[in-house]
């Protein structure tokens, strides 16, 4: 079995090492390619190079730290307005066509105009993060807490249980296991806020370091940070994987 | 038999209760009283209202009109542990956790809740699974859960809508002598709704036959005795438990057929 599995690796990787090499060859053969494609020993390159002299990882540090407080605002901030609502039948009434507009309203067009107001630096990134995350939170939350409610209050009702005691042994932990569930989603919007971000207006991170390179047309570097950009989104995506059992025995036990 | 010196206690009453589904009239001027020590069981024919009268017992249904009285509702500690059909257990918690939920509501001691449903998991089978999400459990097993939540906890009237379904006979057995001597113990009181007349007849005292919609109470069987001398097993093969499930049989049938 682990020979099967060794041997399925290998076969799967097959594709890629072909791939490389070919790309390789053809811009070894035809110089002229290098420009338009780069290469993929200039990525090696460029990945190495950056690595020894620290300046990836202070790019990826800073794109993954905006991300990340991006997501984790936009998250809380989303799951307590979805509570919020689902709490008060009037805010929700009167809240939801609005929260229809803001949530469908592209948020990577707003991007300029909160950088206008937030500034070019870190935390112009966080916000838009931020925003790109907490309208999917604030609907799984919403979600969340009325399917509680709907299929868990006759039984609170049976128990005799307070508003209070609804709130925190059903809807809070029924909103909250909507919300891990779309953690996954969440995090690759709140990665590609960050980025949309930089690639705006900014003087560090990944989005910056793309955006430079593709300005000079340094096909090789844009690519190397893309990759790098793929890796913390994979990073990002094991984190939460490797949390979410952790949150939801969380929930069960303290909620 | 002596008859009991003691004045009865009224654990829970309906009074003149009625409701309706939208024009559909489920039940009309139904009355029911549930005294201390007592197990009433509730048969009839499949729709004719079994659960709509549980679920108004137990409060998570508005009545019409009518009454609902008794000690149980008086303030102070919960009294009433309703089970209701669908097992209805919290998905994101495990089975152990789920039986907790009256004992957590309710500010009984946490660790004491913890040991009785660990030996109740245990004498029920169901120990393995106790760290187990709902998902992960059979439908068996939910049903054990749903009942161990009913009886931990410290009420004193159980009202259980088709506890028994889905387990084997052995564990069903099992499961019907924690219930009654968490009965006794509390001088409580049990609300039963089942289609298993077998099961209806060893476990109750008093079983009340039901009509077809709108539910009246068609026949009340006071079964007395028979319980107290033999355990669960035993009281199946006696001549006075065959003679009343025929009866009992007989009765259903008659109100099975169609007018």
């Amino acid at each position: 079995m682990r020979l099967a599995r060794a041997y399925l690796t290998a076969v799967q990787a097959l594709p890629l090492v072909a791939f490389l090499l070919l790309w390789q060859g053809a811009v070894t053969f035809v110089p002229r390619w290098k420009f338009f494609f780069g290469s993929p020993l200039e990525i090696l390159h460029h990945l190495v190079s950056r690595s020894l002299d620290g300046s990836l990882l202070t790019d990826t540090g800073i794109t993954a730290a905006e991300a990340a407080l991006g997501f984790i605002t936009g998250t809380v901030l989303g799951t307590s307005i979805g509570i919020g609502l689902w709490m008060s039948r009037i805010a929700f009434v009167i809240s939801r066509p609005y929260v229809i507009a803001l949530g469908s309203a592209p948020v990577f067009a707003l991007a300029p105009v909160i950088i206008v107001w937030v500034g070019t630096g870190f935390f112009s990134k966080v916000v838009i993060a931020g925003l790109s995350t907490v309208f999917v939170a604030q609907a799984q939350a919403y979600n969340g807490a009325l399917e509680a409610d709907e299929q868990h209050s006759m039984l609170f009702k049976s128990l005799g249980a307070s508003k209070l005691q609804i709130l925190r042994k059903a809807i809070a932990p029924g909103a909250m296991v909507w919300v891990i569930s779309g953690l996954r989603l969440n995090v690759g919007f709140a990665l590609l806020g960050a980025f949309i971000g930089e690639f705006i207006s900014s003087s560090d991170g990944l989005g910056h370091m793309i955006l430079v390179a593709s300005g000079l047309f340094k096909m090789s570097l844009v690519l190397a940070g893309v990759i790098t950009f793929v890796l913390v989104a994979l990073a990002m995506n094991l984190l939460i994987s490797a949390t979410e059992p952790l949150l939801r025995a969380w929930v069960a036990r303290y909620l | 038999m002596t008859a009991s010196p003691s004045p009865v206690l009224q654990l829970l009453a309906l009074r003149r209760v009625s409701k309706a589904f939208n024009s559909t009239l489920v039940l009309s001027d139904f009355s029911l009283s549930v005294n201390a020590g007592e197990v009433v069981g509730l048969v009839g024919p499949s729709g004719c209202g079994k659960t709509t009268i549980l679920r108004i017992a137990a409060g998570v249904l508005p009545s019409d009109s009518g009454e609902r009285s008794g000690m149980c509702l008086e303030p102070g500690p919960a009294q009433i542990a309703y089970m209701p059909q669908e097992s209805a257990l919290l998905p994101w918690r495990t089975l152990h956790l789920n039986a907790r939920l009256p004992a957590e509501l309710w500010n009984v001691s946490l660790p004491e809740a913890d040991s009785d449903i660990s030996s109740l998991f245990a004498r029920l089978q169901i120990a393995d699974g106790a760290q187990q999400l709902p998902s992960q459990a059979s439908g068996g097993m939910q049903r054990r859960t749903a009942l161990v939540r009913a009886l931990v906890g410290g009420a004193r009237l159980f009202l259980l809508d088709e506890p028994f379904t889905g387990l084997d006979y052995d564990v069903k057995i099992r499961a019907q002598s924690i219930l009654l001597s968490h009965q006794r113990e509390r001088n409580g009181g049990v609300v039963l709704v089942t289609h298993d007349l077998e099961d209806a007849i060893a476990l109750c005292t008093r079983l009340i036959i039901l009509s077809r919609r709108p539910a009246t109470i068609k026949r009340a069987i006071e079964i007395d005795g028979i319980r107290e001398r033999q355990d669960l097993i035993a009281i199946r093969t006696s001549s006075t438990f065959r003679h009343l499930v025929s009866e009992v049989w007989d009765e259903l049938q008659y109100l099975a057929e169609p007018t």
